[in-house]
């Protein structure tokens, strides 16, 4: 008979299936650790946050964010050079549009954050992302359905130069005037580019409606500038 | 069931990132100075998209209260809630969000499936929640200490994404909408 205690062995058992666990714990710490730091080093070099613009050349423009370090400065771009001066925003606060108001055509409809592959259904405007905020330099770029269930832009031709446009933050109410209206080929993405001026884009289809695709051939582009708070 | 599923994905975004904000009508009449801070989300989970914009407004005074509201899409339809939450930030740079009032129709408080949750500092613009990793751009700090005006919120690993066409905003000539406010 051996000098070792038979309690010795009759715990072994557990001890072996608690190694075990704790090196497959260990082993699965490890392998999210190391699933953290590829998806960490994927983020620097391929930001998930970002979105780039890519043009039928070939041209690559990054749709910025406003800076996260900056501190928001509403400067106004006047319609003409006799223009009333605009009205620099109330503060500093970079807000989402809440809503869309266009007297000429009737419209006032709700804004929310939208993207290329996830529009609205239903009635309401979107707010493409990474586009600018209201009433601080930049491009912001609202869309809005020209047909089907959820219809916004119906009208949207019938806008005009000079008409007024209103978009409503959570604190202000800011005013755009009509620049340019015009029609462009649903690839031409500078529509959609940033702006050194306080600048807002309404985006909806027009021209012939092709089944196939869905879709219709040509895209309506207003294109409105910043002339303050009212 | 996409009730709750919107109920889980925003509690734990707001949990984890301390979104919060407040319909300016909920707040009450005399508040503290407040830092506001907007949250821009896009993710992608258990087979739904949530996308939109969250308020915050950040108690200055020391008290931790946060005022919160959410307006955007889950699958493309309209969503909007808001609520109170107070926040507490340790020595360590750690930060316990705990919700305290939650504005939804036919949902209270009590059925969330959390209330409260603690996010430890060195998330280095990665953040997992449920077991999905996000990817967050800008800084989150303590009120008055320099966050960010803006974060934004996605899904990791899914790489910047593209444009090469102009929003599909059309609709089928055939299937006119009642054009209702």
């Amino acid at each position: 008979m051996s000098g070792i205690p038979v309690s010795r062995y009759r715990y072994r058992p557990f001890l072996t299936v608690i190694a075990a666990v704790a090196l497959i714990l260990l082993g699965i710490g490890a392998v999210y650790l190391v699933w953290m730091n590829m998806l960490r080093d994927q983020e620097r070099l391929n930001p998930s946050t970002e979105r780039v613009l890519v043009t039928t050349e070939g041209q690559r423009i990054p749709l910025t964010q406003p800076s996260p370090t900056i501190t928001a400065a509403a400067e106004a771009a006047p319609v003409a050079a006799d223009a009333p001066r605009a009205t620099p925003a109330p503060e500093a606060d970079l807000l989402p549009p809440e809503r869309l108001i266009i007297p000429r055509i009737n419209i006032n409809w709700p804004v929310t954050l939208a993207d290329v592959d996830h529009l609205p259904k239903f009635h309401g405007v979107g707010w493409m992302f990474g586009t600018g905020f209201p009433g601080v330099p930049g491009n912001m770029v609202l869309t809005g359905h020209v047909g089907g269930p959820h219809e916004t832009f119906v009208r949207l031709h019938e806008v005009q130069p000079g008409d007024e446009i209103l978009v409503q933050t959570e604190s202000a109410i800011h005013r755009y005037r009509v620049q340019t209206i015009y029609e462009t080929t649903p690839n031409d993405v500078l529509v959609m580019a940033p702006s050194d001026r306080t600048i807002a884009t309404l985006i909806t289809c027009s021209g012939d409606w092709i089944p196939e695709r869905q879709t219709h051939t040509r895209r309506l582009i207003v294109v409105a500038v910043y002339e303050g708070t009212t | 069931m996409k009730r709750w599923m919107v109920m889980r994905i925003f509690l734990l975004l707001m949990l984890l990132l301390s979104l919060s904000g407040a319909s300016a009508q909920e707040r009450p009449a005399a508040l503290p100075p407040t830092e506001t801070l907007t949250v821009l989300v896009d993710v992608e989970g258990a087979g739904h998209r949530v996308t939109g914009a969250y308020i915050v407004h950040r108690a200055m005074d020391g008290s931790g209260a946060v005022w919160w509201s959410f307006r955007g899409m889950l699958d493309g339809e309209f969503e909007e809630v808001d609520g109170e939450a107070v926040e507490r930030w340790s020595i360590d740079g750690s930060v316990t969000v705990e919700l305290t009032a939650f504005n939804y129709p036919d949902f209270s408080l009590d059925q969330l499936p959390a209330q409260r949750m603690t996010l430890m500092p060195g998330w280095d613009g990665l953040v997992t929640i449920a077991g999905v990793p996000l990817a967050v751009k800008g800084e989150y700090r303590s009120p008055g200490k320099g966050s960010s005006p803006v974060l934004i919120v996605t899904n990791a690993g899914r790489g910047t994404r593209t444009i090469t066409e102009l929003p599909n905003t059309s609709g089928p000539p055939d299937a006119k909408g009642e054009y209702e406010r």
